[in-house]
């Protein structure tokens, strides 16, 4: 990360003492100090990362006009904090208002869109706007319940396996690999089948899958701040494990786990689209969007915009997820963020 | 046995066999005395550090016996080692820069231990924080608290830590190789400090270096460990001046050849170092 290499500022002591005398020579012996916090500045380790914004190439010799620009010019965050408001903002309108009742069917049959259905209607003469608009709705609560018990299930799982005993926390970490390898698909289906399909069901059978991952990812965060001498340091001076854990471990590692949720919601909203498509989702009468564009798939010639709408709605989420997620990433730089 | 930390034949093993990291290793260190444990890396020094203060790794194994004031270590459980670490056993580490929290400001660090320890609250806690900052030199001891590690220099981060390791009044402070990564007059700056703080305290002092000149400035008597085995243990003094170990006697001569490197600098390295 180009945006680490600021300035050090050893040697400020420097000039506070006498230089040594030469009786004794041998303390000149000492190495280079290593200056910069450590704790964050490894890349996230995700694979849904969207082409950064063009940084400076190289940090310059003086970096602060550089640093002053990038404070400002956060166009990933940006684009990802308004594609993602606007999914929430009509989430939140379709909770007081829907152009038409869902269940209404007064429209005619397949219409293309018009100022009386702004997307056309379904072949039950159904507003798809409406649809695309509870959809949505449905669609954030299934990402944001599923990233929340993800990160709750998955930290909690994570934290406990890097302070486990060795055997332990392998075995852990095996139990998350086998997670990691089973689909979220089947896991759904298997809950489904067991609890009955709900969205409640949903949302845990996506939560859980995705848990591994967080397990996964704060086990490593918390195992590398835990090697930090200042754990260690803080262990000797009789600090629980219980303190060390909320004062040092997690403040270290939440900006890496806010990331995650970020992506983890757009994962969820992907999943729950996938599962509905496929007639494992959110059961009826609930709107969804995988559903509507299965529904739309046999007229989609005819009636285009039926299919096409909620999947832009989709699009919108998850790569709004996504920039959301690299945007906050860039905002977590600890460097940039200590000198603001 | 008096006060102070007594080791006994203490082993250190790995779990999975091969050579001990720590043969059969004896030490005193009574009570306010100073111990320069020297070695170079692997000796196993920082591993008889770590050991002291609990910290060996999982999969390290001691035998033996080590005494701090007459209180077993080897094979103590959880909570013996909670009322020994912090309360009598301090440690400063190598590393300035890791050994802060790189996003809690210092002041707030150094709260954490004196608000544990004496049960400070509030504007009495502040207090303590500053007399605490003022006791390790530092000047601008508010800018100073306010201020994330990365702000501050080398030097400074180390006596922070020092002042976080002092917040308990431990009776025992090791300090493994604490000024082996800050530049030769910042160094000498920490090393007066600790001096004079083990001395105002009158805490015993296990001072690990791979410096013979550091350690025989800090110390009243040094220990020289070579792959795990204690070679040589005596008076500061005699211990330079008569190293009766071979592997001692190279130390110092080492030493020796660099402080005249230093009278005779600009000669070819060939000349001074023979």
């Amino acid at each position: 990360m180009t945006a680490l290499t600021g300035p050090t500022t050893a040697g400020r002591e420097a000039d506070r003492r006498p230089p040594a005398t030469t009786t004794d020579p041998t303390y000149a012996t000492s190495g280079p100090a290593a200056d910069r916090p450590t704790a964050l500045d490894s890349p996230a380790p995700d694979a849904l990362q969207p082409a950064s914004p063009s940084s400076p190439a190289a940090a310059p010799a003086d970096d602060r006009p550089a640093r002053a620009g990038r404070a400002r010019r956060r166009p990933t965050l940006v684009v990802g904090a308004v594609l993602v408001g606007l999914g929430l903002l009509v989430a939140v309108v379709s909770l007081f208002w829907t152009p038409y009742n869902l269940t209404d069917t007064a429209g005619g049959r397949l219409e293309a869109p018009s100022l009386d259905h702004w997307l056309g209607t379904d072949k039950l003469g159904r507003d798809t706007a409406s649809f695309v608009m509870v959809g949505t709705r449905i669609a954030l609560q299934v990402g944001l319940g599923a990233a929340g018990i993800a990160a709750l299930a998955g930290t909690a799982v994570g934290l406990a396996a890097a302070w486990a005993k060795p055997w332990l926390d392998d075995a852990a970490a095996s139990v998350f690999d086998v997670m990691l390898a089973f689909p979220t698909l089947l896991l759904a289906m298997v809950i489904g089948a067991a609890q009955g399909r709900s969205t409640a069901t949903v949302i845990i059978a996506i939560g859980l899958a995705q848990s591994a991952y967080v397990a996964r990812l704060s086990r490593i965060l918390a195992r590398r701040v835990r090697g930090q001498a200042f754990v260690t340091a803080a262990i000797v001076s009789g600090s629980s494990l219980w303190a060390i854990t909320f004062r040092h471990l997690l403040p270290n590692m939440w900006t890496m786990l806010v990331v995650n949720f970020a992506l983890s919601f757009g994962v969820g909203v992907l999943a729950e689209a996938t599962l509905s498509y496929l007639g494992l989702g959110v059961p009826p009468p609930n709107a969804s969007l995988g559903r509507l564009m299965k529904e739309a798939q046999q007229t989609v010639l005819t009636a285009p915009v039926e299919a096409i709408a909620p999947g832009v709605m989709v699009l919108v989420l998850v790569i709004g997820a996504n920039y959301l997620a690299d945007g906050l990433r860039e905002l977590a730089d600890p460097v940039a963020r200590g000198r603001a | 046995m008096s006060a102070g930390l007594a080791i006994a034949g203490l082993t250190v093993r790995a779990a999975s066999a091969g050579r001990p990291l720590l043969e059969a290793v004896d030490l005193q260190l009574p009570a306010g005395q100073r111990l320069g444990l020297l070695g170079e890396s692997g000796s196993g020094k920082s591993t008889l550090a770590y050991a002291v203060a609990g910290l060996l790794p999982a999969g390290l194994a001691a035998a033996g016996s080590i005494q701090l004031d007459d209180q077993e270590l080897v094979g103590a459980d959880e909570r013996t080692w909670r009322t020994v670490r912090g309360a009598k056993v301090a440690l400063v580490f190598q590393e300035p820069a890791t050994a802060l929290d790189p996003l809690m400001r210092l002041g707030r660090q150094l709260a954490e231990p004196l608000r544990r320890h004496h049960g400070l609250r509030g504007e009495a806690l502040e207090q303590a924080v500053r007399q605490a900052l003022a006791a390790v030199a530092l000047d601008e001891v508010d800018q100073i608290a306010r201020a994330f590690p990365h702000q501050v220099s080398g030097g400074q981060r180390q006596r922070v830590a020092l002042a976080m390791a002092l917040a308990c009044d431990p009776t025992l402070l090791i300090a493994d190789e604490p000024t082996t990564a800050l530049d030769a007059t910042v160094q000498r700056g920490v090393l007066e400090l600790i001096d004079r703080l083990a001395r105002q305290r009158s805490m015993s002092l296990l001072f690990v270096t791979h410096d013979i000149a550091v350690a025989a400035a800090v110390s009243d008597r040094l220990a020289v460990l070579r792959s795990g085995r204690l070679v040589e243990h005596g008076p500061a003094a005699q211990l330079v001046a008569r190293p009766r170990h071979p592997y001692t006697a190279r130390l110092v001569a080492s030493a020796r050849r660099f402080q005249t490197a230093l009278d005779r600098a600009g000669q070819p390295m060939e000349e001074v170092l023979r």
